[in-house]
This record gives C-alpha cells, sequence and structure tokens, in this order.
C-alpha cells in the first residue's frame, strides 16, 4: 500500500480534484450536500498528499512520475521537489479554508461552483508539479478556464467588464506562452524543462538569440501570471470583483506565476547558462519598480479590496525580486515569504467580506457589535502585519532573510532602498486605511461572516512565526536543491519506466 | 527559401492583424483579433517543426529510418492541443463579450471611459 503510494504520489493532487470534479458535474447543485462532500473527499486527500510530499522530499527523494510510461524527454513527466511539495500543501490548505468559507456564506450554491474550484485546484497543482512546458500550458489553461467561470460568478455589471479584461490579457498571454514554448522546441528539439536545462547550454552560437528571445517571451507571459509592472492592471479589478471566498483561493494564482519564474531561472536558463545574467537583470529591475507602483497604488485606494489587490502586486513583485537575486539565502526567503504572504493575502481577502457588507443592515445591539469590530480588527490588524512585513510576525522574517540576501548581490543599495521605502508606503497604506475603518468606523461590519476560517488562517501565520526554525531549514534546503539544476536533471532524465510484465493471458495467440 | 519566406510572411501577417485588431479595443474586434493572433501562432508551432514537403509523420514501409525523411510528429500533436484550446476560449469569451454587450449596451471594452464621460 504504501508502496504503490509512493510510487503514484504525484499524480494524486492532480487526480483527486479532477474526479471530484467530474462527481460533482454529476451530482449538480440541486444535491448539495453531496457535493460538498465529494469537495471535501477531494480537499482532504490533496492535504494528505500534501503532507507525504513534504515528509518525502524532507528525505531527499525527488519522486518523478512519468505520465503514459513513456520515458521522460519523450514523454511527460511530473517532479516532484521540495518547492512543489511546499506549494501542494499551501494550495490544499488555501483551498480547504475558501472551501470552507465558501460554503459558510452559501457562494457554492452558483453555478458550476464545486466543478469549477476543483478544476482550478486541477490546474494549480498540475502547473506546480509538470516538468514539461507544454504541458504547462495546459495546467495554465485549465487554471484559468476554471477562474472565468468562477470570476463570473454572482456576475453583475462591473464582474462583466472585469473578466472581460481578465480573459483577454489572459488569451494574449497564452499565445506568447505558445510562441515561446515552441520557439525552445524549434532550436532546442525538446520541451522537457530538465531536458531544456542540458540542451541550452549545448546551443551552437547561431541559435542564441532565438533562444534567448524564447527565454524573454516565457518570462513575459510569467509577468503577466505574476502581475508584474506593465502587466498588472487587471489584477486589483479582477481580483476586487471576484466574490470573497474565490478572490482567497485567487491570492494563489498570482504565485503560480512566481513557481514558473523561479523554474525559468533555475532549470529551464540555470546559473551560469547564457541566457540567466540578462534576464535577472531586466527582473531586478522591474520587479523593485513594481514594488514601489504597487506602493503607491495601495496609498491612493480608497477601498479595502483594492488595497489587498496592491499588495498581492507587491508582494509578488517582491517574491520575484528575491527570485532574480538568485542566491540560496534570498531563494529561502522567498519561499519562507511566499508560504506567508499568500495566507496573508486570503486572510485579508476573507475578513474584508465581513467588512465591505451592505450597511443598510441594522446592527443587533452595541455590545455584540463591538465584540464582532475587536474581532473583525484584530484579525486586520495580523494579516496587515504580516502583508508589510513588519516584526514579530512572519512576513518579516522572510523579508529579513530576502535582504540579507540582497546584501550579497551587486545592487545591494538599489534593492533594499527598493524594498524598504515600499514596505514602509504599506504600512502607511494599512494604517491609514485600518484606522480609517476601525476607529472612525467609517463601515457596516456584517455580523463577523468568516471568521472562523479567517481565524484558521491567522493560526497558520502564528505557526509560521512560531515554527520558523524547521521551515526555515526545510526552504534552505529546497533553495539549495533548487540552485542545483542537476538534481532535477538526474531525477527526471534518470527516471526508467515500470518494466511491463506480460501476463500469461496476453500471450497466448 | 521561398517557402520559408513565405510561411514567415503568412504569419508575421496573421499576428499584425491580430495585434492591430486587439488595440481597437472593441469587443468583437478583439475576438477576431485574438482569433487571427491564434492562426498565427498554430502556423508558427506547425512549422517550428521544419517545414517538409511530401514527408510522413508516420514510420512507414519502405522509407528508410532516419530523421531526413520524416516530417517531426510532435509539433503537429502540439498544434492540435494549441487548436482546441483557443476554440473553447473564444467560444468563452465570445459568451462574455455577449453579456458584457447586453449590460453595457455598447461595445467598447472599456466602459468606464464613455461612462465618466456621460457622468
Amino acid at each position: 500500500m504504501i508502496d504503490f503510494l509512493n510510487t503514484h504520489l504525484p499524480i494524486l493532487p492532480i487526480a483527486a480534484p479532477l474526479f471530484g470534479a467530474a462527481f460533482a458535474l454529476i451530482v449538480n447543485e440541486q444535491n448539495i450536500r453531496t457535493q460538498r462532500v465529494v469537495a471535501w473527499i477531494a480537499v482532504a486527500l490533496m492535504l494528505g498528499a500534501g503532507v507525504f510530499a513534504i515528509d518525502r522530499t524532507a528525505d531527499g527523494i525527488l519522486s518523478v512520475y512519468l505520465l503514459g510510461n513513456w520515458q521522460a524527454p519523450f514523454g511527460i513527466a511530473l517532479a516532484l521537489d521540495k518547492l512543489t511539495a511546499i506549494m501542494l500543501l499551501l494550495t490544499a490548505f488555501i483551498a480547504a479554508i475558501a472551501l470552507y468559507a465558501a460554503q459558510q456564506s452559501n457562494t457554492d450554491r452558483g453555478v458550476y461552483f464545486t466543478p469549477l474550484f476543483m478544476l482550478q485546484l486541477m490546474g494549480i497543482n498540475g502547473a506546480f508539479l509538470t516538468a514539461d512546458l507544454f504541458n504547462l500550458f495546459v495546467f495554465f489553461e485549465v487554471l484559468l478556464a476554471a477562474s472565468y467561470g468562477m470570476l463570473l460568478q454572482h456576475c453583475d455589471r462591473a464582474k462583466t467588464n472585469a473578466a472581460t479584461h481578465y480573459v483577454v490579457i489572459n488569451l494574449v498571454g497564452s499565445a506568447l506562452f505558445l510562441i515561446a514554448a515552441s520557439l525552445l522546441y524549434g532550436v532546442t528539439g525538446t520541451l522537457n524543462m530538465a531536458d531544456l536545462s542540458v540542451k541550452i547550454n549545448t546551443l551552437p552560437p547561431y541559435s542564441h538569440a532565438l533562444a534567448l528571445s524564447a527565454g524573454f517571451i516565457l518570462l513575459t507571459v510569467f509577468a503577466i501570471k505574476a502581475a508584474l509592472l506593465p502587466l498588472n492592471f487587471w489584477l486589483t479589478g479582477t481580483y476586487a470583483s471576484a466574490v470573497l471566498p474565490v478572490a482567497a483561493l485567487f491570492a494563489l494564482m498570482t504565485k503560480v506565476g512566481v513557481v514558473a519564474i523561479i523554474r525559468t531561472l533555475t532549470l529551464i536558463y540555470p546559473d551560469g547558462s547564457f541566457g540567466n545574467v540578462a534576464m535577472s537583470k531586466v527582473l531586478l529591475i522591474v520587479a523593485p519598480i513594481t514594488m514601489l507602483v504597487a506602493a503607491c497604488g495601495a496609498l491612493a485606494s480608497r477601498e479595502l479590496k483594492t488595497l489587498i489587490g496592491w499588495s498581492v502586486v507587491g508582494s509578488a513583485s517582491m517574491l520575484v525580486t528575491a527570485v532574480a537575486i538568485g542566491n540560496a539565502k534570498a531563494l529561502s526567503g522567498a519561499l519562507f515569504y511566499l508560504i506567508g504572504s499568500t495566507i496573508a493575502a486570503s486572510l485579508l481577502y476573507l475578513n474584508a467580506s465581513a467588512i465591505d457588507a451592505p450597511s443598510s443592515r441594522p446592527t443587533e445591539g452595541a455590545a455584540n457589535s463591538n465584540r464582532n469590530w475587536a474581532w473583525v480588527g484584530t484579525l486586520f490588524v495580523i494579516g496587515a502585519v504580516t502583508a508589510t512585513g513588519l516584526p514579530p510576525l512572519s512576513g518579516f522574517i522572510g523579508k529579513a532573510v530576502i535582504l540579507a540576501g540582497a546584501a550579497q548581490h551587486m545592487w545591494p543599495m538599489w534593492l533594499m532602498s527598493m524594498v524598504l521605502v515600499a514596505g514602509l508606503l504599506n504600512v502607511i497604506a494599512y494604517a491609514r486605511l485600518g484606522s480609517r475603518l476601525f476607529w472612525k468606523r467609517d463601515a457596516a461590519i456584517d455580523g463577523a461572516t468568516h471568521v472562523v476560517p479567517t481565524a484558521l488562517l491567522a493560526l497558520a501565520i502564528a505557526g509560521l512565526t512560531i515554527f520558523a526554525a524547521p521551515i526555515q531549514r526545510f526552504t534552505d534546503r529546497a533553495a539549495i536543491e533548487l540552485r542545483t539544476p542537476s538534481i532535477m536533471r538526474d531525477n527526471v532524465l534518470g527516471k526508467r519506466p515500470i518494466e511491463r510484465q506480460t501476463s500469461p493471458s496476453q500471450v497466448k495467440p | 527559401m521561398s517557402l520559408e519566406l513565405l510561411v514567415a510572411l503568412g504569419i508575421g501577417v496573421l499576428a499584425a492583424c491580430g495585434i492591430y485588431l486587439i488595440l481597437r479595443a472593441r469587443i468583437f474586434d478583439v475576438v477576431l483579433g485574438l482569433t487571427l493572433l491564434s492562426y498565427g501562432v498554430n502556423l508558427f508551432i506547425f512549422f517550428m517543426g521544419r517545414l517538409a514537403v511530401g514527408k510522413a509523420p508516420i514510420i512507414k514501409d519502405g522509407v528508410p529510418l532516419n530523421l531526413a525523411s520524416y516530417a517531426d510528429p510532435l509539433p503537429q500533436a502540439l498544434v492540435l492541443t494549441a487548436i482546441v484550446i483557443s476554440f473553447g476560449m473564444t467560444a468563452v469569451l465570445l459568451a462574455i463579450a455577449v453579456r458584457a454587450h447586453i449590460e453595457n449596451g455598447h461595445d467598447h471594452v472599456d466602459e468606464d471611459a464613455e461612462n465618466k464621460s456621460a457622468r
């Protein structure tokens, strides 16, 4: 049993939500209770797979799964390394919280909500797991197609317009992705990332220009997903118009872009290959400027949802900066910051559902209302402190490690000053909006709808802060693994297909 | 040589028309533009397996077993996936476009720009 699980672990986070979606489609919304059970089974399987994946990769095992039993550069391979394990567990956790919140507020009675939710999880998990560039494109499309449907839940005029922008920019992004992937295939003759990582260093000089342009187009696509500067204006409007439990899940989607950028800079164009330096430099200019622009956007926002949207942009650009710095310290800090900032963004979005509720409802009694304000306010502070990276919570630890990594880079002044200035502006923005909301009570509160899931997220942030040392040790090892692409190459390309045992019935004529 | 030039020009024209139409910011033009762009991209994927005239992508009896005698089958498989996905996405976009047209009463992509001047 354990042996079977070890062999088939990498496919489980893709298969579980896929079958969940299929069953949820069969039972349809009329039968909401069965749908909920199906969704919970799928999410529980994902959580189990996430914990198991962390446990397995902590032993230094990099699992590779050959789809259809084809050997690596010819078929599609899934690879489960430490980065993927972290992302799988984080996805499963956020999904569980978002599902809980959606069921609590009856959002999941929307049209095809549960199947779309499951398919989106399948796309996100697949994008983290796959080691094949074209398969990454397919999983991107799966998660995007599901997100279009999720975005149009309870749709009104503003949502339809936000969705139009979102769909169009992502379709352009898909076209660019296809160009980049096929260009890389035309130059190197392979689409497997581990194989690309080998072939990119042995290219003849006349194809360097093509491979480099393919790399930059690829970065552009991932920059759309990670919302880097000229390509980030879709995010705030889109996320603000999503139903809030959905927005909590969407906080993961920028991280898919960030992880894809990590793969590009550490695996496809590894440290020391010809494209790496140029790409890192461009990112090190664009990402810090994005950070500053996001902080200015946060300062200018008058609504909580817009503010959170800008801080999602800010944290994604912070991560990209750290990835582009590229040394082990910055990468490890980035992974740690990624966990905290994703949880914080989900927390803030869920919490916002209590604050932004319609003010027409009369408040029920001063005492009860005060207690709700205290709850919602405390949770807001926890989310804001983590998102802006103030001590003592986990955002600060991640940011400090990233700064330590930036100090070792050749541009320490530029990077550190941008990170610190953007951080300060974010603190001012959160403090200003927070004091307007909670001290002047410039909003109504709706019975603190999502206190339990939000408090669970806050507990996770507390856990992340208290157990920072062991988690940091794991991300340190993950960063070293990422900095050594030969581990991925040897495991993926060295994986042999399972020998087929010819059963007697097949031998018979 | 002339075949390569013709194909490259064709892809270029499709992509240029597509980008021009996308930038027109009318929803129907945008849909058409995205369709043209995806045609260009599909051709691009197809020809990244190199142009081959009169060669099959499947091993045949009597044809020597070397790469020069066959067309690359992988881009043909990739382009099939890309066509299906872009077809599905265009359908989704059309549904949203119709919805946006009903909601807004006009077909401009940025409804804010026109609404703010009206208010």
